[in-house]
């Protein structure tokens, strides 16, 4: 059984082959939703039979959802898969890495198109995720709540009138409900406005994560941008606030790429380029290089300065470049020069080869 | 002088993470594997960042440096959980919890959150007692009178392992409805 190979291993996920809207800057929207069963202890405290009393009701639950919605939900328990595979998992962001640190009392159902998953015990019992791709958060919010309505059926949630969803930690109480939109932001970089527009969302109940090489810029540059509260508002308005907040920030990041592309064409042409020959001649690459290798390539994509490459290639890539993959498609563990070669021989290919 | 990483305090910290939440600024120093562990190249979930630490501190600054009023070794009977746990690890154990530590719990959701009450969905076991949407299931269930809550919970397991959805969701209102009871008591 374990080592088999789960379909997830082989496809790619929808949010990352569809565009969605404002798909030259938003790349994926995520909903998320925490929710605890009444009857069990949650995770930090769960015996070895409280969790497979939770892992027991996903089961069930999955074969509702699979009779309940649109196309199949595969439930698995972690235990039953390769480390491996539990990593494809991860770099897919179907779960997350936490997931897999207690992967003996853990699982996840998985949607055909993978745009639904629901990780069972990590911090709570149940985490509905939906994934969309581009800016998307109402049909990810409709979605989640269509899976959380049909897993209440055959589930009692931990619930109270006045704080809502019981969940593990107070920062999810009320709608259990996180919003996370994920944003290709170089023009802000380069135009060093970032911080200010960091700052300005956190003021308005946004969270703003960036991934930075030491001293660089942000790696990617990548961000994730999320709600704050979780009590207090309803769900629809913490979406339609979200949607509004995101709106802004692409008006923005439009905007100053027209600024740059008036200004300094040239120079914009030339990084765009610069980064196009590297990856289509390198013979050997890390991650972080990459990664901020792909965002140009993405940026000149979207600006029309390389109009033969398809924009998914960025989401592919930044998917198939990270370790668990590239050794999946090697199919055997490598050690991290091994790899260097084999992203840049993916990145070569990918991009060429289209 | 190379810093070292944050998590494993081995390797050297090539990748720095930056949070930025009420306009403050966060930072964590972390070696590339640590930070592929921790998931910050996943980037679609949040990174576990030391929320223990954020929590403990709002904790002691809720009431201005003053420590909360709860005792440390205030237990939570049903799960066992201490508030002193609860203060480590910003994490509850159960939904009685909620309960035992309120007077924690309760500044720190005022500062930490949108509001003091729910305003969002509810489940729907709830909402057909205020009269509202059932959702197309099965209204027509037979008062059971005895049986027991285990009883019928083994019955749902069997319904849902043979596929029959319809009778599953039957049975699920019944134990909702005596559950409910169950908590009026
Ligand atoms: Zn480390
Ligand atoms: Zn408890």
């Amino acid at each position: 059984m374990r080592g088999e190979e789960p379909d997830f291993v082989r496809r790619l996920s929808r949010w990352i082959e569809g565009n969605g809207s404002a798909s030259d800057i938003v790349i994926s929207s995520r909903v998320r939703l925490a929710r605890n069963l009444k009857r069990v202890p949650f995770p930090p405290v769960m015996e070895r039979g409280d969790a497979e009393e939770v892992l027991e009701a996903a089961e069930g639950a999955a074969r509702f959802l699979q009779c309940r919605m649109e196309g199949n939900y595969d439930y698995y328990p972690l235990r039953d898969m390769t480390e491996l595979h539990q990593w494809v998992l991860v770099e897919k962001h179907l779960i997350s890495p936490q997931l897999t640190k207690s992967s003996a009392l853990s699982g996840v159902t998985v949607s055909e198109d993978e745009a639904v998953s629901i990780m069972v015990n990590e911090e709570d019992h149940f985490r509905i995720q939906c994934l969309f791709p581009g800016l998307n958060l109402r049909e990810a919010w409709e979605t989640a709540d269509a899976v959380d309505d049909v897993l209440e059926e055959v589930v009692s949630y931990a619930y109270d009138e006045k704080l809502g969803y019981l969940t593990t930690c107070p920062t999810n109480l009320g709608t259990g409900m996180r919003v996370s939109v994920m944003t290709h932001l170089p023009g802000l970089v380069m135009s060093e406005m970032i911080d200010s527009v960091i700052s300005g969302l956190s003021k308005v109940g946004a969270v703003v994560r960036g991934l930075y090489g030491e001293g660089s810029e942000a790696q990617g540059n990548l961000f994730q941008i999320s709600n704050r509260t979780t009590l207090g508002h309803d769900e629809a308005t913490i979406v339609e606030d979200m949607s509004a907040v995101l709106r802004e920030v692409v008006q923005k990041e439009r905007s100053i790429r027209e600024t740059i592309y008036r200004r300094d064409r040239t120079s914009l042409e030339d990084k765009v380029y610069r980064a196009h020959g590297l990856l289509t001649n390198a013979r050997m690459m890390s991650s972080e290089e990459a990664m901020q290798l792909l965002s140009m390539l993405r940026l000149g994509i979207d600006m029309n300065i390389l109009s033969h490459i398809s924009p998914v290639v960025f989401q592919e890539l930044t998917i198939r470049m990270r370790p668990s993959m590239i050794q999946r498609e090697a199919g055997e563990s490598l050690k991290p020069e091994q790899r260097d070669v084999r992203r840049a021989t993916l990145m070569r290919e990918r991009i060429t080869g289209q | 002088m190379a810093m070292r990483c944050e998590r494993c305090g081995e390797h050297e910290a090539t990748v720095r993470i930056t949070r930025i939440q009420n306009g403050e600024k966060q930072e964590m120093h972390l070696c590339a594997d640590c930070a592929a562990e921790e998931g910050y190249f996943a980037w679609s979930f949040e990174p576990q960042f030391p929320t223990h630490g954020l929590l403990g501190g709002l904790m002691e600054g809720v009431s201005g440096r003053r420590r909360v009023a709860v005792p440390g070794s205030t237990r939570c009977e049903r799960c066992g959980r201490t508030y002193r746990d609860f203060a480590q690890t910003g994490f509850l154990g159960c939904a009685d919890c909620y309960e035992v530590f309120d007077t924690a719990i309760e500044p720190l959701i005022k500062r930490m959150q949108g509001g003091p009450e729910h305003r969002g969905k509810t489940p729907r076991g709830r909402e057909r007692s205020s009269g509202s949407q059932a959702g197309g299931m099965d209204e027509a269930r037979s008062e059971g009178g005895t049986v027991s809550v285990e009883v019928l919970r083994e019955e749902l397991k069997e319904a849902v392992s043979r596929e029959d959805y319809e009778r599953a969701a039957e049975l699920r209102d019944r134990i909702r409805e005596l559950e409910a009871k169950d908590d009026e008591g």
